[in-house]
């Protein structure tokens, strides 16, 4: 139990009163992020990352991933209340959760999302802490051609099997490996696409790319859809936002089940919560199905417990991923190992050697994170609730001003406004096309760690192409993902069961009739 | 909020083809792809893909895809067009033009004018943008924001932000 020790010195570290500080902060501003649409973690560790470089790392690690946790947490309940969820990874809970407010059960969906999105968190953190370590161990034996092998099914996983229309997948993919060749060629220090801009010979940064594409690009889609669509209805939280026995005893399994979702979807590189939120919804409904008397529709509180335990699992297990790995599987994961790297530590298998304590401090505030969350969240999601008050273009606003602040601040270079500027139009493009964002950030993050393995592989081999399947690790993933592939093609070709497109037009249904 | 402007669809070839946009994007891509890989002073040995290998690839998805767009955009049905042409219609056009403008203006001024001054004015002009009508009260709100980053983030956190013509020089 190795482990166990560990994670108590990590306590010890982290019971500090800066560090708990830390916690709190994050986990404030997560939920404030989360609770206001349009707003996600992603973007907030995004703003922040610059203005930590005066902090020490585990301050800035703990408090970002206050943030990550406290996205999901809040971003169910304008999702509840209006009917507007505040993330993509929301949308699974609105569904049942705006039916239950409706129905005058608000504070109830308000407690079971805030509980569900504890358990999904503890219990993914639970299974980070006895098998990371494990992870890392197999990580140790991965070699050139494993790691192009993940990043390949990272980009495919994310812009063909999860998004609607691969085509728009694959072109968002595009976007995001063009910018990553951009600077100084690791191996050879050839100079490429930098076109003597010195500013860009170290390439462009993460931040500036995720603050353009989430942060500029929203604003100007809110602005190009402002006096366009209907308003909204924030409906009072009434009450007590306790549950009784029998919700309680309703919950629970979904709950349980939502979190056992949702964690395999954090180690897979397909782009965060919004996939298992959706499965998990899908299954509470089937299972719903089966009862005399089905609820979905009029306020189920599975299909609220589920996605929410669903998505927070994703996002524990995800920070296992990147800590083991070094792979990130979300947005929020891809700016954490930035974070990593702004420090000198690299997340994979050596960071438990290297890093041991920080490793076990951050997981231990995971915990904590996840405790502090649930008593901000509980009693308090109806004052939360009072941010939505706040005037859309002074929080629009704000938000410009803070995106700007944070570009400006990465480098002082007015080339990374220029930037910002040029993506932030990209963005807003894409997003009126309905391409996905998702597969530029990743292909940020990835891009280099598949082309470097790529070319390191070849070079091992002397140029052998087969070396990229001589491994079973190897073997197996390229048959994982044909196996996805093959799923797609197969669901595309012949409509089936509710599947993640439905369930968004349905979302599309609600919008409208709100 | 303005009352939603009544929309008469003007139909022309490229109406409700929004594919060609993204389309004509991913070839720019390629073609900037292109011309790096074509004028790129490749230092010392690169191996077999070298530092231009994978630009290749990228710059061959990115064609290929471009050329798929613009197929599934002209094979679309014209019921389809009709709902993408109206929605795509339905754009506050001068709400995206002012904000981008404020953002631009930001852009090119920040240095010389200085954060208080350029931040007040990006904040200003994004809220007048979202229809904010009360300037006396975004030009306020901007500066008070403005001014609470200045303090925190330049004299507490240590982080340098242009001072301009309300600096000392």
């Amino acid at each position: 139990m190795d482990q166990l020790s560990s994670l108590a010195g990590g306590f010890g570290d982290v019971l500090t009163p800066m560090n708990v500080l830390w916690v709190v902060v994050g986990a404030f501003l997560g939920t404030a992020v989360g609770v206001m649409p349009g707003l996600g973690s992603a973007m907030a560790v995004a703003l922040l990352l610059p203005m930590t470089f005066t902090l020490d790392p585990l301050a800035a690690l703990i408090m970002f991933s206050g943030i990550y946790f406290g996205g999901l947490f809040g971003d169910s309940t304008a999702g509840i209340l209006m009917n507007t969820p505040g993330n993509s990874t929301a949308i699974a809970t609105t569904f049942e959760g705006h039916a239950m407010a409706r129905g005058g059960r608000a504070p109830q969906a308000l407690a079971t999302s805030a509980i569900g999105a504890f358990t999904g968190s503890i219990l993914a953190t639970v299974l980070v802490v006895f098998f990371a370590p494990t992870m890392a161990d197999l990580a140790t034996r991965f070699g050139p051609g494993e790691y192009f092998a993940l990043a390949l099914f990272a980009f495919v996983a994310i812009s063909t099997v999860v998004s609607d229309s691969p085509l728009r997948g694959v072109a968002a993919l595009v976007f995001g490996l063009a910018l990553a060749l951009v600077g100084t060629d690791q191996s050879t220090g050839t100079a490429r696409f930098t076109f003597d801009v010195p500013a860009l010979f170290d390439g462009i940064s993460i931040v500036v790319i995720t603050v353009a594409v989430l942060a500029v690009g929203e604003v100007l889609h809110v602005a190009g859809r402002h006096g366009r669509s209907g308003g909204t209805e924030l409906i009072p939280s009434r009450g007590r936002p306790w549950l009784s026995g029998r919700e309680f005893r309703r919950a629970l399994p979904a709950w349980l089940r939502g979190a056992s979702i949702g964690v395999p979807f954090g180690i897979i590189p397909a782009g965060g919560a919004e996939v298992p939120t959706f499965l998990s919804y899908t299954t509470e409904k089937q299972l719903d199905k089966r009862k005399e008397e089905p609820e979905f529709g009029t306020g189920a509180i599975e299909g609220v417990a589920g996605p929410e335990a669903a998505g927070n699992a994703t996002a524990g297990s995800a920070m296992g991923a990147l800590l083991a790995l070094g792979l990130p599987t979300s947005a929020t994961a891809a700016l954490l190992l930035a974070t990593f790297q702004q420090y000198g530590m690299q997340p994979g298998p050596l960071l438990f050697e290297r890093n041991g304590e920080i490793v076990w401090a951050l997981l231990a505030a995971l915990f904590l994170a996840a405790i502090v969350l649930l008593v901000l969240n509980l009693p308090f999601a109806p004052l939360w609730a009072k941010l939505l008050m706040l005037p859309q273009s002074y929080l629009y606003a704000g938000i410009t001003v803070f995106a700007s602040l944070g570009v400006y601040a990465t480098g002082a270079s007015r080339t990374d406004l220029v930037l910002m500027c040029a993506l932030g139009l990209l963005a807003f493009v894409m997003r009126r096309n309905d391409v996905p964002l998702a597969p530029v950030l990743i292909a940020v993050i990835l891009g280099p760690l598949a082309e470097y393995s790529l070319r390191d592989a070849m070079a091992n081999s002397g140029n052998d192409p087969l070396t990229l399947v001589s491994s079973p690790i190897t073997i197996g993933l390229y048959t994982l993902l044909a196996l996805g592939v093959a799923w797609t093609v197969y669901r595309r070709l012949r409509p089936g069961p509710a599947s993640v497109a439905e369930a968004r037009e349905r979302e599309d249904v609600h919008g409208s009739a709100s | 909020m303005s009352a939603p402007v009544a929309v008469t669809p003007r139909r022309t070839p490229l109406s409700g083809r929004g594919e060609l946009v993204l389309a004509l994007l991913l070839l720019a891509t390629a073609g900037v792809l292109l011309h790096g890989n074509l004028t790129m002073d490749v230092v010392g040995d690169g191996g077999l893909l070298g530092p231009q290998g994978f630009a290749w690839l990228v710059m061959g998805i990115a064609t290929v895809v471009a050329v798929l767009l613009v197929r599934s955009a002209f094979a679309k049905p014209a019921e389809q067009r009709a709902r993408e042409a109206a929605a795509s219609a339905d754009t506050n056009w001068r709400a995206v033009v002012t904000t981008f403008g404020g953002l631009l203006a930001f852009t090119a001024l920040l240095e010389t004018v200085g954060w208080l001054v350029m931040a007040t004015v990006l904040f200003t002009t994004v809220a007048t943008g979202l229809g904010n009508r009360n300037l006396l009260r975004s030009v306020t709100v901007g500066f008070i924001l403005a001014s609470v980053v200045q303090i925190t983030f330049s004299g507490m956190l240590g982080l340098a932000l242009p001072s301009g013509i309300l600096g000392r020089g």
